[in-house]
């Protein structure tokens, strides 16, 4: 699903909380409504980005992983 | 945000070991990160880390220099309170966060400071070991009373004392 990204972060390689810590840093950079996309390669991912994003009230629109990077669409409430 | 969240965590960091202040800069950077309103009361020994790791010693008599130099201040410097191993457990640790891509302590701080972590030294621990403000790494509050930290956890639903 193509999805107009306006800012992407990359935490690949990086180990928990760091893929969190820059999401969130990512997510005060654009604005409501936009959408980012954060690639990491944690597994601990999996289970903190949702979390985070349900707990912070953005949206995320989509998740899809691929050769081991997890890739998630996450909209700015 | 949703409302089992909670709005605010305070966590007293009583030690400089590295073992737990890893754990507490970890907390701290996620709690901020999650939007939450986030303190560190920096006390005792667990204010040697926010030392800046330049300056090699603190103290204002014979016994409060000897101190900091038993006690190197700097986050650079904190060692393992077990297994430290004049200096090899703490190395070993490092590297192999390092080698397994996990943040640094000083990379936390800095994330810290960068999601508006409150902070916190301690006035009174300031006082007695001869710490000046000048002397604490860039991004640290002003020094603060037992009440003060109190009064944060008071409002705080996550409290810690690590």
């Amino acid at each position: 699903m193509p999805h107009q990204i306006t800012l992407t972060i990359d935490a690949k390689g990086k180990k928990c909380p760091m893929p969190v810590l820059l999401t969130s840093k990512g997510i005060k950079q654009i604005a409501s409504g936009e959408i980012m996309l954060v690639e990491a390669t944690d597994g601990g991912s999996r289970s903190d980005i949702p979390a985070w994003a349900r707990d912070t009230g953005h949206e995320l629109l989509e998740t899809d992983a691929e050769d081991g990077v997890y890739r998630y669409y996450i909209q700015k409430a | 945000m949703s409302e089992e969240t909670p709005e605010s965590m305070t966590i007293v960091a009583w030690s400089g070991d590295l073992d737990r202040m890893w754990p507490t800069l970890i907390l701290a950077s996620t709690g901020a990160a999650y939007g939450m309103r986030t303190t560190i009361f920096f006390t005792f020994w667990g204010l040697f880390p926010l030392v800046r790791d330049d300056v090699r010693i603190t103290g204002k008599n014979a016994m409060t220099k000897a101190l900091a130099g038993m006690n190197r201040p700097g986050i650079g410097h904190m060692r393992l309170s077990k297994l430290q191993m004049a200096g090899a457990g703490a190395w070993m640790m490092k590297k192999l966060a390092r080698d397994d891509k996990v943040a640094s302590p000083q990379e936390l701080l800095d994330m810290c400071r960068e999601l508006d972590v409150n902070l916190w030294p301690c006035e009174m621990t300031m006082e007695m070991l001869g710490l000046r403000q000048d002397q604490l790494v860039e991004g640290v509050g002003t020094p603060v009373g037992a009440a003060t930290a109190l009064s944060e956890m008071s409002k705080s639903q996550v409290n810690l004392f690590i």
